[in-house]
């Protein structure tokens, strides 16, 4: 029996992954940039008269706290300094063993309340609550620590008062305009259930206050990729999926939420990993199910920022951490692949994250891993291995370039030219051995889920930037 | 291909950056003029003005009517006189026919704020255009040029065009007046069908209160559906059907009761008060919190019947819920 067919076929299925894999991220490309196109027309309307309307919705900020000692005084003081009508900061101390509370306590003078908490989703015990005396828009939910940010969240939506509520990590960088933003979608579409924001890197930004004061970018390697691979992800990847209401992910770091339908689905998952996807994955499970109308939505606005770790050992954490989170949440609701009635996010996005988002960096390991082998034994030719990687390589700096083209094409983000060549620099670069390192990173994620393994959180090194706006 | 794609983004970057500076020149040329002329009763008809290139016209369109969008009242009108100077009601009259949708929401905008009568025919078609921005931009330019004629016509598209932001809704009504809005809004929201009328209610503030309480007494009266029972409960300012409202704290629907006790608590009576009180031991949260607001709110009830109230119930919930009330307002 002749081998030739087979490694042919082999041969064949890479390159054909590989090929739609790029196709369906050309595809979102295109929907991508109608879809900003159409939100940009939209804000320059609402944005040319700049005056709060009396329709802007009431919502609670969440923030959940764990030892978040060095940063929680300048977060919350930059929270109370957002512009928007209506809305109350609620910190989350999720049992802190340093002096996350005594802090707030000190800076913010608070004192017990008497709050009739009612838990409506589940969560560890609430402690107290305290209310700020200089400030009527805050209070503090002191809990035990459940060990989870989901169950802090939890917690947090328990005691808001008001209908929407936005969850805010303790190291988010917001813009003073953020949460106006982020309502926008609920005020103007009823069925809109999440909104989701994007998350710019702060690394090299300067950030002064808790607000960010000029853009900027790192001289860290490590943080110029994650910026790329951010614009990348939020810019083409959410807004394409948008475009479907299909959006699979709102960012833990910045997203806001219909609580009554965050409340109905029974709240975060205080097991899960992934704790922001896990929620959206069951919030489009109850809807499809119930057949109700709804959307879940996201701003491409640059809302958020957030620092992204500068050493090789956090990334890798983190990137473990993403990966094994993205299996557990896809394997929670494999009830909505291919489910009738399920529309794009059963028929599309379900498979999509399934095939290239999950199996994706076994199926690019082992291609690379066979074309180099086959090369090696003669099963293949190099012409061919060289043109597999050129595709490989080439289609990835296609990619990251037509990110950079949709950033150029709504919100000029980075103001300086050299930025423009640098970050096209690191769209090459970043193809040569940082995909790949990333790839086995997900790899590892992925087996350590099979395993059951419990993914490790690495101590994030603040920034330069970050440590400069305590 | 990347490079390509690159060269692409240099060029949108360049082309970006000669924009930016053209639009400073011509702020900087321009908006004294515009401001001056605000800031004057009167648009001087000999006053010299500069020149302006075929290139600019465009960008002098747009920033015309963004300044135009910051003033009211006689401002509008010698900012309407330097337009005619300037030619723009053609330029704009064009533009409200080109393809690029956003060309035809400047030339919508333009001649609206020009109150340009003979395009009335062409803006009230584009009401009804798929596309939410122009129709709702065609709404709000129909109101500038005549809200009298304009608000029969766009009251009725509220409840069809439901993804109409609201915003921008409630500043087509705003800038109308309650004169013009209230009796159309409450009629067409008194013989709006359940859908319709629930979000023509969210603009009840658009209207007088008594107009709008009528509508509220009427549809709290005749309908049964909860979310409009609701919604009629949350619009009404001033006391209406006093027996249906504390009827309707006993519904079994929980946002109904609720609305209910707010509703008691904004416009009760000492009469009233006997409703509350069952409902602090309701059994959804916000009923409770709501009843123990509005007790606390009461001006018939000082601390210490308050403090009374509280140590009367025997429920738990019932207790720790007018005491979180209590402590809200510092009576604790």
């Amino acid at each position: 029996m002749s081998w030739q067919p087979i490694l042919l076929g082999i041969q064949w299925l890479f390159f054909g992954y590989f090929i739609l894999i790029y196709a369906v991220y050309a595809g979102l490309n295109v929907m991508a940039m109608i879809q900003i196109r159409r939100y940009l027309h939209i804000a320059s309307l609402t944005d040319a008269d700049n005056v709060f309307s009396t329709l802007d919705l009431p919502i609670s900020v969440i923030v959940p706290a764990y030892n978040e000692s060095s940063t929680i005084i300048t977060a919350t003081r930059a929270m109370l300094q957002l512009e928007y009508p209506d809305y109350e900061v609620l910190v989350v101390n999720d049992g802190s063993k340093d002096d996350t509370l005594e802090k707030l306590k000190e800076e913010f003078s608070l004192q017990p309340f008497p709050e009739a908490y009612r838990q409506r989703v589940p969560c560890q015990p609430v402690r107290g609550v305290y209310r700020s005396l200089r400030y009527p828009s805050l209070r503090v939910v002191d809990k035990e620590n459940g060990g989870s940010k989901a169950d802090a969240m939890n917690a947090g939506i328990n005691a808001c008062r008001f209908p929407l509520f936005c969850a805010v990590d303790a190291d988010s960088v917001l813009e003073l305009d953020s949460l106006r933003r982020a309502v926008r979608p609920f005020l103007e579409d009823p069925y809109v259930v999440a909104a989701g924001g994007t998350v710019r890197i702060a690394n090299g930004c300067t950030v002064r206050g808790g607000f960010l004061e000029k853009v900027g970018l790192s001289r860290n390697f490590l943080a110029r990729v994650q910026v790329v691979e951010y614009l990348r992800a939020f810019l083409f990847g959410r807004m394409g999926w948008d475009y479907l209401n299909a959006v699979l992910i709102v960012s833990g770091a910045f997203g806001v939420f219909d609580k009554e339908a965050v409340v109905e689905v029974g709240g975060y998952n205080p097991d899960a990993i992934g704790e922001d996807m896990e929620l959206i994955l069951r919030l489009h499970r109850l809807m499809r199910a119930e057949k109700r109308r709804y959307k879940i939505t996201f701003v491409p606005d640059p809302i958020c920022w957030t620092d992204a770790p500068e050493d090789l050992s956090t990334l890798k954490k983190q990137r473990v951490r993403w990966h094994h989170g993205l299996a557990q949440s896809l394997m929670l609701h494999k009830g909505l692949f291919f489910r009738r009635g399920g529309g794009a996010v059963s028929w599309l996005a379900m498979p999509f994250f399934y095939i290239f988002e999950l199996l994706g960096p076994a199926v690019e390991i082992v291609g690379y891993a066979f074309m180099t082998v086959a090369a090696i034994v003669g099963w293949i030719s190099w012409e061919v291995t060289g043109i597999f990687f050129c595709l490989a390589v080439g289609l990835g700096v296609l990619l990251s370039t037509s990110a950079l083209l949709l950033e150029e094409m709504s919100f000029h983000v980075y103001p300086r030219m050299r930025d423009l060549f640098r970050l096209f620099l690191v769209a090459i670069v970043e193809n040569f051995g940082y995909r790949q390192l990333t790839v086995f990173w997900r790899l590892q994620g992925l087996y350590g889920w099979l395993r059951g393994n419990k993914p490790e959180w690495g101590v994030m090194k603040r920034s330069a930037s970050m440590a400069g706006g305590e | 291909m990347a490079f390509l794609l690159f060269a692409i983004v240099l060029g949108l970057r360049a082309s970006h950056i000669l924009n930016k500076r053209h639009l400073e020149t011509l702020r900087a040329t321009w908006w004294p003029i515009f401001a001056e002329t605000a800031a004057s009763e009167q648009f001087a008809a000999d006053a010299v003005l500069p020149p302006v290139r075929a290139r600019q016209r465009l960008m002098l369109l747009r920033e015309w009517s963004r300044f135009r969008g910051l003033v009211m009242g006689q401002a509008t009108v010698s900012l309407n006189t330097l337009a005619g100077r300037l030619d723009l009601l053609p330029l704009a009259r064009r533009y409200m026919h080109r393809r690029s949708v956003a060309n035809r929401l400047l030339g919508l905008q333009v001649v609206g704020q020009l109150r340009d009568r003979d395009s009335w025919d062409a803006i009230s078609a584009a009401v009804e255009d798929p596309n939410i921005a122009l129709s709702v931009t065609a709404a709000t330019a129909l109101t500038d040029i005549d809200p009298d004629r304009a608000i029969p016509r766009v009251i009725p598209l509220i409840g069809t065009f439901v993804r109409w932001p609201r915003t921008q809704v409630g500043r087509i009504l705003n800038r109308a007046g309650p004169d013009i809005v209230s009796t159309r809004l409450c009629r067409e929201i008194a013989d709006a069908p359940f859908d319709a009328a629930i979000l023509l209610l969210q603009f009840a503030d658009s209207a007088y209160a008594g107009d709008i309480n009528a509508v509220a007494e009427k549809l709290l009266t005749t309908r049964q559906e909860p979310a409009l029972l609701s919604a009629a409960l949350k619009a009404a300012r001033g006391r209406i059907c006093p027996e249906r409202v504390v009827e309707l704290t006993r519904h079994d629907v929980w946002y109904v009761r609720m609305q209910a006790a707010t509703f008691l608590g904004r416009a009760g009576t000492f009469e009233d008060l006997g409703a509350l009180e069952p409902l602090l031991s309701d059994r959804e949260w916000w009923v409770r919190y709501r009843a123990a607001q509005a007790l606390v709110a009461s001006p018939f009830l000082g601390p210490n019947a308050l403090r009374r109230i509280a140590s009367r119930q025997k429920d738990q919930f019932a207790h720790d819920i007018l005491q979180q009330a209590l402590a809200e307002r510092g009576l604790a």
